[in-house]
């Protein structure tokens, strides 16, 4: 019973809402409906959970004295700061205030780091070691210089790289994602795979 | 086609997810009598894929140095569409898991959604329970960093910065914010086995990490690491399911040239 139970709550919601995406009736979109809302409102829920997660683990490096452990006695007040601020609501201007100056400028910094992390790692994916490596340096050369105006030629020959082999490449992984997903969610749906429940 | 129209649109059937409805019906009954066959002793061989023989590499390394693993199950959950990604990285989660409860040096496990998170402790806490060693699970091997991509990419840099990780294994859906990880890594010489199913965050997998699972490769983790009938199954009816795809794309291809 408690194996079946959850397997047959799986198997049964996942199906109705797989048979509402094939098929227009009104009970069963809004059946659809109310199981999404309640994924969404479970979604919510696990994320106090995450807040709390984050709360134990910091508080346990304080505790143990652990590398970087003043970090976190500040991750941890400003936690708990922003917890009490946003209790007044998401559009109250002493929270917009610390999204605005706080989090998104540090967002901001680490997404800018892409950069540099991009010119590294193509200056050691471009070093010469075999055949293959020869391909992709010749196949960047091209498609770097095709995308200034110096030859119709280079450009021509660039865009048959990305739109013919490069666009086919792509799609044959997406098509494979595409079905390890399908396939993945038939044994979720026949209750072989149990990720929710061991 | 206009008859099988009209009795679509009366049966309140999307003509457009008819094809769809149809293409799955096919192969639905295939996944159990693959695994009976399977489990019968008639499976596949199994072409080699790097990838996992880093990772059972690498986890016998840990084993041996009693140094931990990082793992990341990628940037998003289970509750919407990367969700198989999610899972497959869940998988391979689940293969360090048992390792772990049997040989000890638990992986350190990153999540950046809440629902990962609860989902990875659960796998985490079973393979403890599986081996009577349920007092070793600590629930904080598995962290919560932030739902933000780079806020998360951020924290695992800290963490293979800091911490004394073996080796960075990553599976699951990730986006541009991998190559902040993955150069981390390198920058660290920690060696690095990483998977997605995203083409953007591929190429950065393969200038930055030893070993890639690619796409599809990702979905296999559960028949190459731990040998599971169903799992092995799933990968038969992937190749047959791609060969027929190819084949109507052919026959497509032929008949809107001649016709």
């Amino acid at each position: 019973m408690k194996r079946r139970l959850p397997m047959a709550l799986a198997i049964g919601i996942g199906v109705l809402v797989l048979l509402d995406r094939f098929i227009a009736n009104i009970y069963l979109d809004a059946l659809g409906f109310f199981f999404l809302d309640i994924a969404i409102i479970l979604a919510a829920f696990a994320l106090l959970l995450g807040f709390f997660n984050v709360l134990t683990v910091h508080v346990q490096k304080v505790r143990m004295q652990q590398s970087g452990w003043p970090y976190s006695i500040i991750l941890i007040l400003f936690a708990l700061f922003v917890l009490v601020i946003g209790l007044a609501g998401p559009s109250t201007p002493l929270l917009q205030g610390v999204f605005n100056a706080v989090q998104y400028p540090i967002q901001a910094t680490i997404a800018s780091l892409l950069i540099f992390f991009v010119a590294s790692a193509a200056f050691r994916a471009l070093k010469v070691r075999n055949g293959e490596s020869i391909i992709l340096v010749g196949v960047i050369i091209i498609v770097l210089l095709g995308q200034v105006p110096l030859s119709d030629n280079l450009t021509a020959l660039k865009d048959w790289i990305l739109t013919v082999p490069g666009l086919a490449g792509v799609r044959g992984l997406i098509l494979g994602v595409a079905l390890g997903t399908v396939v993945t969610g038939l044994r979720v749906l026949m209750g072989i795979d149990r990720p929710y429940s061991k | 086609m206009e008859v099988i129209g009209n009795m679509l649109s009366q049966s309140s059937i999307d003509q457009n997810a008819a094809l769809l409805l149809v293409f799955l019906l096919l192969f639905i009954p295939a996944l159990p009598f693959l695994r009976r066959r399977i489990n019968a002793g008639e499976g596949p061989t199994l072409r080699p894929i790097p990838g996992y023989t880093a990772v059972r590499g690498l986890t016998s390394q840990s084993m041996e140095t009693g140094r931990p693993l990082h793992m990341s199950v990628g940037v998003q959950g289970v509750a919407n569409q990367s969700t198989a990604q999610t899972l497959a990285g869940l998988t391979i989660l689940e293969y360090l898991a048992r390792q772990a409860a049997v040989y000890g040096a638990p992986p350190a496990v990153s999540a950046a959604d809440a629902t990962a998170l609860v989902a990875a402790q659960d796998v985490l806490r079973h393979a403890f329970e599986e081996h009577g060693e349920v007092k070793q699970f600590d629930p904080c091997k598995v962290r919560m960093i932030g739902p933000e991509p780079t806020v998360y990419a951020g924290g695992v840099m800290g963490i293979l910065s800091r911490e004394d990780i073996l080796a960075n294994i990553m599976a699951g859906a990730f986006g541009d914010e991998y190559l902040l990880m993955g150069e981390t890594g390198v920058r660290k010489n920690i060696q690095q086995v990483a998977g997605s199913g995203n083409p953007q965050a591929l190429p950065f997998m393969m200038v930055s990490a030893d070993e890639v699972l690619i796409g599809e490769e990702m979905f296999a983790s559960g028949a190459y690491l731990s040998g599971l009938p169903a799992h092995i199954a799933s990968l038969v009816i992937q190749d047959w399911m791609r060969t027929v795809i190819v084949l109507l794309v052919i026959i497509g291809v032929i008949l809107s040239t001649v016709l």
